[in-house]
């Protein structure tokens, strides 16, 4: 489960809200009360004492007037006893006490330094302070019928206020534990009442926070009430509803990621090149051998519509290719030779549209193949039938003409007529030797060529195989030159296909020697191996086809060699042959010189 | 001076099939030239007056073709009819090699030496009328 971000669950809010404003209300009624302690008393006792000091003047004022200021001492007994004063006095204008609360005091100076100036009071602090408080002192003229008379005095003392810290400590503990026990309770009945809406909203914070394909968290609340009654209805009633597809559609999501990523790791693996393309030919998806058959780089893709990258862009077949291209809807499938000839390269190029539904094309398949190996192939194989068509065709010719003839003519000469059906006969050699090598092909193309080895006399052997190759040579005015020892070992081998195998090479030998060239069969032979070099003076073969010799269908792209017929067999039944000896066939030569062909066998 | 007997040329590699196509020739009345490669076949074609050629399609030096198509050039050698023997097959393109080479046939191998040496009386009697009739 992702974790929800800056979600704080109902009940905490509300009670942190809660707990928040009911703090600020505890606040401001203690500030308020601390306020109205240190204030109102003060003021309180301020007006009264100055409402008394009025009073009390107007009293003596008019008590002076109307009885001779006989009740004034009784007036500031009164005024004492009303307000609580500490004292009260009358002073005459020389500032002698007329009457005084401390009767002693009568007829003494006044003691007070309170002195009203101007109608206004002065207030005087008395010296002594401490426990028994602040004496203060109020007075204000006495005036009688607009003359000034004296003064009249009041002391009072205010009690002192205590230090801030000891009425906090006095009076906050019982002021704050009502309301913190207010608080305690608040929370407890806010917090049992919202607790099911509380789990509701966390549950459906937590969908909200999940990716929209991801399956809800529907449990239901263990909870009573009708807010958990409806929840648990209506989980209950989507999981009813979702239970029958909810696995199969967690399958569907699993293995539908899991079958794009095989897909694509397939594409990828692929050797053949697939690739998507928009309308334009701009390229949305394309698989790694896409861009390497058609010699691209990823990025270099981008830019342009893939007519336009195509290797044959700017050659001078690109505009009928393109034409062949330009049919929006038209499955297209073209080859292209990359250069001159078949080996150069060829990509087999297929174009397939996917329609919209308004018949145009909404983008193009692109399928590439490298066919090359396959081009090169057919080609071997088509050279191959005619080379070896031709190959039959000759000593069939022979055959029928020669037998066609002995049939019609007449012969006056006898020699002649046994020459023409040695004609035949040989002829018909051939045409059977040639069978034979397309049945030892073939038992090479299927792997099962087998040896039938007997005891054969080299010497001998060799001799047989010259004069099987001697009338070839003399076709050519050929000099056959054959140089061997006199002993040659006895060797357990398969003489035919041994004896087919250097007949082919001095075949060859004569086959591309010139006319009135040389052919040197050398035969050389010591306790291990026997040698059979055949060596001309023929048109000599390009360095680079040395290693292709031994292939099927293999032939020189030389002229000279596709002048003469061939099925490019028999090098390659011959190093066969060898090769099931456990011998080796190994060729040196030189262009327009000649060529030497080893045939070497173990001599055991 | 004209011929006593029509004097037939034949391109042949292929020492058996020359020698029978010679004794079938000579045996009808011909007279008959084999060359055993294209080079000594056009040279005898432009040193010795001959009536008729008969070439194997390949052969060294120059293909039966490729005779055909130096004679085609030639102004002497323009109008002596060609006859083109074949060991290939289809992949020859007849229709072209005698419509471009002015064949008189193109026969595959095996053919019959009769229909052949029927093929060139044909061909040289025709051939031959015009230059019969004119005056020596």
């Amino acid at each position: 489960m992702r974790t929800l971000h800056g979600y704080i669950p109902l009940t905490r809010r509300l009670l942190g809200q809660y707990l928040m404003f009911a703090l600020a209300a505890v606040a401001a009624l203690g500030a308020g009360l601390l306020t109205l302690h240190f204030t109102a008393p003060s003021h309180r006792h301020d007006d009264q004492v100055l409402a008394l000091l009025d009073q009390t003047a107007e009293s003596i004022a008019h008590d002076m007037l109307e009885r001779g200021g006989r009740n004034v001492q009784l007036l500031v007994d009164q005024a004492v006893i009303t307000g609580e004063l500490h004292f009260c006095a009358v002073a005459d204008e020389s500032r002698t006490y007329i009457a005084h609360s401390s009767r002693d005091l009568i007829g003494k100076p006044s003691e007070t330094v309170a002195v009203a100036k101007r109608d206004f009071i002065v207030e005087r602090v008395h010296l002594a302070r401490g426990d028994s408080g602040q004496l203060m002192e109020y007075s204000r003229p006495l005036i009688v019928q607009g003359r000034p008379k004296g003064f009249v005095h009041l002391g009072h003392v205010h009690l002192p206020p205590e230090p801030w810290s000891h009425a906090l400590l006095e009076y906050a503990p019982p002021a704050m534990l009502v309301p913190f026990l207010f608080l305690v309770i608040g929370s407890k009945v806010i917090s049992g009442s919202v607790r099911t809406n509380s789990a509701v909203e966390e549950r459906l914070a937590e969908a909200s926070s999940m990716p929209a394909e991801a399956a809800v968290s529907l449990l239901p609340l263990d909870a009573d009430g009708p807010v958990a009654d409806g929840w648990n209805r209506l989980t209950q009633h989507l999981r009813a509803s979702r239970s029958d597809t909810s696995l199969e559609k967690r399958l569907e999501s699993a293995l539908g990621g899991l079958r794009e990523k095989r897909a694509e790791a397939s594409l990828q693996a692929i050797p053949e090149g697939i690739g998507l393309t928009d309308a334009e030919g701009r390229i949305a998806y394309a698989n790694a051998s896409f861009y390497a058959l058609i010699g691209l780089h990823v990025d270099d893709a981008r830019e342009k519509p893939l007519q336009e990258l195509m290797p044959w862009d700017g050659t001078p077949e690109a505009a009928s290719i393109n034409e062949q291209f330009s049919e929006p809807l038209r499955p297209v499938i073209i080859e292209y030779l990359r250069g001159d000839v078949t080996a150069d390269g060829v990509l087999r190029v297929a174009r397939y549209s996917h329609e919209t539904s308004e018949g145009h094309p909404a983008g193009y398949v692109w399928h590439i193949r490298d066919i090359t190996q396959q081009k090169l192939s057919e080609e071997a194989r088509e050279q191959f039938v005619y080379a070896a068509t031709h190959e039959l065709r000759t000593p069939l010719a022979n055959i029928r003409a020669y037998a066609e003839t002995l049939s019609i003519a007449e012969f006056d000469d006898e020699e002649q007529r046994k020459g023409f059906l040695n004609t035949i006969n040989t002829e018909a050699t051939r045409l059977a030797r040639f069978v034979d090598d397309l049945l030892n092909i073939s038992q090479m193309e299927a792997g099962s060529m087998t040896l039938h080895p007997q005891k054969t006399e080299v010497r001998r052997m060799l001799v047989e195989v010259v004069d099987k190759v001697r009338p070839q040579m003399d076709q050519k005015a050929i000099t056959l030159d054959v140089t061997m020892p006199a002993k040659l070992p006895e060797l357990t081998i398969d003489k035919e296909n041994i004896t087919a195998a250097i007949v082919n090479v001095l075949g060859n030998a004569a086959k591309y020697t010139p006319h009135g060239g040389k052919v040197t069969l050398r035969v050389e032979c010591d306790e291990s191996t026997l040698q059979v070099h055949v060596e001309d003076t023929g048109i000599g073969i390009a360095a680079d086809e040395i290693p292709k010799l031994g292939r099927k269908f293999f032939r020189s792209s030389d002229e000279r060699v596709r002048d003469e017929t061939g099925t490019g067999l028999g090098l390659a039944f011959t190093q066969e042959v060898v090769r099931l000896h456990g011998g080796r066939l190994s060729i040196a030569s030189e262009l327009n010189k000649g060529s030497r062909f080893t045939i070497g066998l173990p001599a055991k | 001076m004209v011929a006593s007997t029509p004097h037939i040329l034949v391109a042949e590699d292929n020492l058996a099939m020359a020698d029978v196509v010679r004794f079938n020739l000579r045996n009808a009345g011909f007279t008959v030239t084999v060359c055993r490669n294209g080079q000594d076949a056009l040279g005898t074609l432009q040193q010795r007056s001959i009536d008729l050629l008969i070439t194997d399609y390949q052969m060294p030096g120059l293909t039966g073709e490729e005779i055909c198509r130096a004679m085609r050039q030639d102004v002497r050698l323009r109008h002596v009819p060609a006859i083109l023997l074949s060991a290939k097959g289809l992949e020859l393109d007849v229709d072209m090699l005698r419509n471009e080479l002015g064949l008189q046939a193109v026969l595959f191998k095996p053919f019959s030496p009769r229909e052949l040496t029927q093929l060139v009386r044909t061909t040289l009697e025709t051939a031959l009328k015009p230059v019969l009739q004119t005056p020596a």
